[in-house]
């Protein structure tokens, strides 16, 4: 039997057959209800996509990389004059302080994020559901104050605690941020 | 597993003294510098001078509207994009690949994304340089001015960048979470075509989900400074700048100055805050 159009499936006696762009689209609907999945998306068509999406993302960065592979860049060129890697090659040869610079970088976004992420997450199992009223407004303060004020408010306090211009005031700032 | 009211009580008390007291801190430092009643100054100038020269800054308004309305545009540009992909592709949020794009562009540094906007959309950058192998322009003066622009084209582009990756990440793990595409799902098979599935079904509950994230990032980004120093105008420029160049100017005297703008900028903030925290108190309308 041929279900007639503007019929829902649901309107259909058990065991009745569907046919046509109804019963494609009926039994894709199934397998989404089912799977929770999205309608016609298979494995190739999501890797398709996520190619495309990645691409279309993080294409502004390749200029970074192109123009970090020579020196002076002349309007109108696209690439570089020299192509000479001057960029890395002055790396290379100041890497002592960039690798210290990174790895003060990396230290701190860890320190600050396990911070953070571990007190922030015992404040909110302390709290029997989402704070409400005054307690939220307190949770949302640090997007109020903008961050130069705060930094310079702050830095009264960690001077007198000798903490100004330290890895450990910049981050004791930063987790007052992030806490929120 | 229910919490003891010792226990919510340490945390309500953590709170106070982790996030609460550095911020009344701050404000009270503000607002007593900002009177000249602490500070290097405060037996030079009358009590009240820096509030009234505040007040007084010729370009405190037009600096008020820009930065509302160029923060609007970022998250609303945000918003709508990160609802676009989340509708268009939800299936990207079982990719790893697209969720580490996505990260990738999250974990850039807001001043890399300002150079990099510099680097393509400046009258010299390379979309520039394309147009002009295009044959579409002959100098870098035909370019179209999209940094430091009185639109605030690039700036809007940038702060737009830095809020739409979280915003994206979280609305494709929302449709998995709230099983949206289920939702969809079960509309098309009642008879509903795809797009109304998506328009009716799956954006109302994507847009009550994103909110309160696009409201933090609005209030978040009203603070932000790397950006609108590298791709702002000068004039009018964005509060957290007018405050930064207060507080950095060669005359000490500006700076009581700077604090009564930060304070100012912290009440607009605050009251903004706690009226949409009132707003989603009353499930999304504003009861009298």
């Amino acid at each position: 039997m041929t279900r007639t159009s503007g019929t829902s499936p649901t309107d259909l006696p058990p065991g009745t057959a569907v046919s046509g762009r109804h019963a494609k689209r009926a039994s894709a609907a199934g397998r989404a209800i089912a799977t929770g999945g999205a309608f016609g998306a298979g494995r190739a068509t999501v890797a398709a996509r996520t190619i495309a999406f990645a691409s279309v993302l993080l294409a502004p960065y390749g200029l970074l990389l192109l123009l970090s592979l020579g020196s002076g860049w002349t309007f109108p060129n696209l690439l570089p004059n020299r192509l000479d890697a001057g960029p890395w090659r002055r790396w290379a040869a100041e890497r002592e302080g960039l690798a210290r610079s990174v790895a003060t970088s990396v230290t701190l976004g860890l320190a600050v994020g396990a911070v953070a992420t571990t007190v922030g997450f015992g404040l909110a199992r302390s709290f029997r559901g989402p704070p409400t009223g005054g307690w939220r407004f307190v949770a949302y303060l640090p997007f109020v104050v903008s961050p130069v004020v705060l930094a310079t408010t702050l830095y009264g306090p960690l001077a007198w605690a000798g903490l100004a211009g330290t890895a450990l005031g910049v981050a004791a700032a930063q987790t007052v941020v992030a806490l929120a | 597993m229910p919490r003891s009211v010792g226990a919510e009580l340490a945390g309500r008390l953590l709170l106070l003294v982790l996030v609460g007291l550095p911020m009344a801190w701050s404000v009270g430092y503000s607002v007593l510098y900002s009177f000249g009643l602490i500070g290097r100054l405060r037996s030079e100038q009358a009590a009240g001078t820096a509030w009234r020269e505040a007040f007084a800054e010729p370009s405190l308004r037009r600096t008020a509207v820009h930065s509302v309305s160029v923060e609007a545009a970022a998250t609303t540009l945000a918003v709508g994009l990160s609802l676009s992909v989340a509708l268009a592709y939800p299936e990207l949020g079982s990719s790893r690949w697209a969720q580490a794009a996505l990260g990738t562009v999250l974990a850039t540094p807001p001043a890399v994304v300002g150079f990099l906007v510099l680097q393509w959309a400046s009258p010299g950058g390379f979309a520039a340089r394309l147009a002009r192998h295009a044959g579409l322009i002959d100098s870098p003066g035909d370019f179209p001015v999209w940094v430091h622009d009185e639109r605030a084209a690039g700036l809007i582009a940038a702060l737009a960048a830095v809020s739409t990756p979280a915003m994206t990440l979280f609305l494709l793990r929302m449709w998995t979470a709230a099983r949206i595409g289920r939702h969809c799902a079960l509309a098309e098979s009642l008879g509903a075509s795809r797009f109304q599935a998506k328009w009716c079904v799956a954006l109302p509950m994507l847009w009550r989900r994103v909110r309160p994230l696009a409201a933090l990032a609005f209030l978040g980004n009203l603070g932000a400074f790397e950006l609108p120093l590298m791709l702002g105008r000068q004039a009018p420029e964005m509060i957290s700048v007018l405050i930064q160049r207060r507080f950095a100017h060669f005359d000490p005297t500006q700076r009581p100055r700077a604090f009564a703008l930060a304070v100012v900028s912290w009440l607009v903030v605050a009251l903004a805050l706690a009226l949409w925290l009132r707003w989603q108190r009353a499930g999304g309308r504003f009861h009298a």
